[in-house]
């Protein structure tokens, strides 16, 4: 195949593109645990999905490739998603593994215009870039002295994924700036709108809100030029990561996408600052690595590691608070990821070591968050407004099954006896949710209520007497404690 | 030492459609996309029209009153709709349509004409009187057709 002539300077622009393995590792790392992190998150909002039989993809074609999704494959789009995040972090992976999370990732966000994220959609543009990176395991550096020219022309050569990478952020910052082209944009009355933080409101009085639009396209344009300008980077990162925590911090809805955005300008970095880290990482780890390395190089040993780590996983795995079914499609998942992975790249002792690793934090996780929980509210919480109360019975079911400390689930699921008149399990829904709060307004006039037609005088008496210690005015309760002190209590 | 590097063949077609699908979604935006409140692929962050309220409403048979969205589509859907998006609103209202053989769907979508207008009067969104475009509304569907039998707003 010839080569097509382009300028040199160009060609050198992509070709001759140098990128240390250091920086790269230290990329890898924070960029896909805070992937990780990203796709735990989304687990939550996985009933959206299918929700009253209805979706719309990202282009129409999809509408006919992809299936209708639902809130169990969409958990286990999500859970993939985090575990394999995890291990890429870890490195030592497989290309494919790269491959099959752009993969997962792009289904995931093309489904459903439910995501509509931005920097789901940059995500979407650069986990492609990413599975094509020159990761230091998979490009071998030569030995050869007298094969080093050629060799670091090559290495060079591969390393264009990077700069597509951050080509892609200068075409971002053009096409942000180009938008705010606008005069709504230009007087600040669209940053008055956007902008809810208190010191950043301040600022902006202080320093004026058109100037601050000005200087916000100002800001976007000087990016898509210094970042691609190695002598600049010390400016570009400057700014860049001062504008995004700036953006952060402003009160706008923004997911992760500004520290995803820091991350990306960790490829910034000047190299001997990262000598220096480097310098510290490989006497503190570096005896790990050997120690792992040794054993990968024990087949029977790494095998052996290998299959206790997918046994602990599987018992781990059932740790999940999620439905049996999809904990075993999850597991299915990540056992043939795991498995696929340890094949490929035959290093056994540490793909179990991150088999278990990214296994334990999914589970953690979930049991340490708030995740699980809002994920059970919102599937419940959209049953119940579409009138599918039996449907919404069961998710509050389950989500106090694996949250008994929640006293907002009790008073759901009470609620949701009550509509369909299971009287007596709702009165025991809202005793269970008042021991957890005894001074809930709406817990306490249900179970009065609930107290008072049972002809529990006592019971009703005292829920009564609280609910109106929070609001004196209410009818209901009045009537109910009146009606019992008429009777002598 | 600076050593050449000239780009392979397989290399450069990669760069080149990489780099034109990168530039080409966002000047699709600009140059032909009918809904400019479809900002999707568009790098329009923070943008005017990102702020600008809408709402959409449907109504199914003869009833007077518009539906309540909620009980239909998921409460996420309802707020796309309520940025305007063309697309979900039609493929809502062609649900509606799907489930409801032989009645009719009419759609009513109104969106701000600049950001914050309707901020004071939000009733202003709602007003279903409004057969067409003032001031500070723009009635962005063609009215009350049914649209089950137009196919589109």
């Amino acid at each position: 195949m010839s080569d097509i002539k382009f300028p040199p300077a160009y060609q050198k622009f992509w070709m001759a593109f140098e990128v240390s393995t250091t920086k790269l590792r230290l990329f890898r790392f924070a960029f896909f645990a805070l992937f990780a992190v990203d796709a735990w998150l989304q687990i939550a909002h996985a009933p959206r999905y299918g929700a009253n039989d209805f979706n719309v993809t990202h282009f129409p074609a999809l509408d006919f490739v992809f299936p209708m999704p639902s809130r169990t494959m969409m958990i286990v789009v999500f859970g993939a998603q985090a575990y394999l995040g995890v291990r890429l972090a870890l490195g030592g992976v497989s290309r494919a593994a790269y491959i099959v999370m752009a993969a997962l990732f792009a289904f995931g966000y093309y489904i459903s215009q439910l995501n509509s994220l931005q920097h789901h959609y940059l995500l979407s543009i650069a986990l492609c870039f990413i599975a094509a990176f020159p990761w230091p395991e998979l490009s071998p550096p030569t030995e050869s002295k007298a094969a080093i020219p050629r060799e670091v022309k090559r290495q060079r050569q591969k390393n264009w994924p990077v700069r597509m990478l951050l080509v892609s952020l200068s075409v971002m910052y053009f096409f942000a700036a180009v938008s705010k082209l606008h005069p709504m944009w230009l007087d600040g009355t669209t940053l008055k709108l956007e902008l809810s933080a208190e010191w950043m409101r301040d600022l902006c009085d202080f320093i004026g809100w058109d100037t601050m639009a000005y200087l916000t396209i100002l800001a976007e344009l000087a990016l898509m030029v210094l970042i691609q300008l190695r002598r600049l980077w010390p400016l570009a990162m400057a700014v860049g990561i001062s504008m995004h925590l700036a953006f952060e911090f402003s009160g706008l809805e923004i997911g992760l996408f500004s520290y995803f955005m820091v991350i990306i300008y960790l490829l910034l970095l000047p190299e001997p600052f990262l000598k220096k880290i480097a310098s510290w990482i490989v006497p503190t780890f570096g005896g790990l690595s050997g120690l792992l390395q040794k054993a990968n190089d024990k087949r029977l040993f790494a095998w052996l590691a290998f299959a206790v780590s997918v046994a602990i996983a599987f018992t781990v795995t059932q740790l999940l608070p999620l439905p049996v079914g999809t904990i075993m499609t999850l597991l299915l998942i990540t056992s043939i990821l795991a498995t696929a992975d340890f094949l490929l790249v035959r290093r056994g002792a540490s793909a179990a070591g991150a088999h278990l690793l990214a296994t334990f934090s999914l589970v953690l996780f979930l049991h340490s968050t708030d995740a699980i929980r809002d994920y059970y509210r919102y599937w419940g919480g959209q049953e119940r407004r579409s009138g599918n109360i039996s449907a919404a019975i069961v998710a509050y079911e389950d989500l106090v099954r694996f949250e008994p400390t929640y006293a907002q689930g009790h008073r759901r699921l009470g609620d949701l006896y009550r509509r369909v008149k299971r009287n007596d399990e709702a009165l025991r829904e809202y005793e269970e949710g008042l021991k957890l709060d005894l001074i809930d307004f709406a817990m306490n006039k249900a179970a009065a209520q609930l107290y008072h037609l049972k002809g529990m005088g006592e019971e009703a008496l005292a829920c009564a007497q609280r609910g109106l210690l929070i609001k004196r005015n209410d009818q209901d309760l009045r009537t109910i404690r009146d009606h019992w002190k008429k009777n002598g209590l | 030492m600076y050593i050449a590097a000239k780009m392979p063949r397989r290399e450069s077609i990669a760069i080149h459609v990489l780099l034109a699908v990168l530039i080409l979604l966002p000047v699709h935006y600009y140059a032909c996309n009918e809904d400019k409140r479809d900002e999707r692929f568009a790098w329009r962050m923070f943008s005017p029209t990102r702020v600008e309220k809408c709402s959409a409403q449907f109504y199914v048979g003869d009833e007077p009153r518009a539906i309540r969205t909620s009980q239909h589509f998921h409460n996420a859907w309802v707020g796309v709709a309520q940025r305007g998006r063309r697309q979900v609103i039609e493929a809502m209202a062609q649900a509606l349509c799907d489930r409801n053989p032989d009645t009719a769907v009419r759609v009513r979508v109104q969106c701000e004409k600049s950001p914050g207008v309707a901020a004071q009067n939000k009733a202003l969104l709602y007003d279903p009187n409004q057969g067409e475009s003032s001031d500070k509304i723009e009635l962005v569907s063609r009215g009350l057709f049914n649209f089950c039998v137009t196919g589109s707003l």
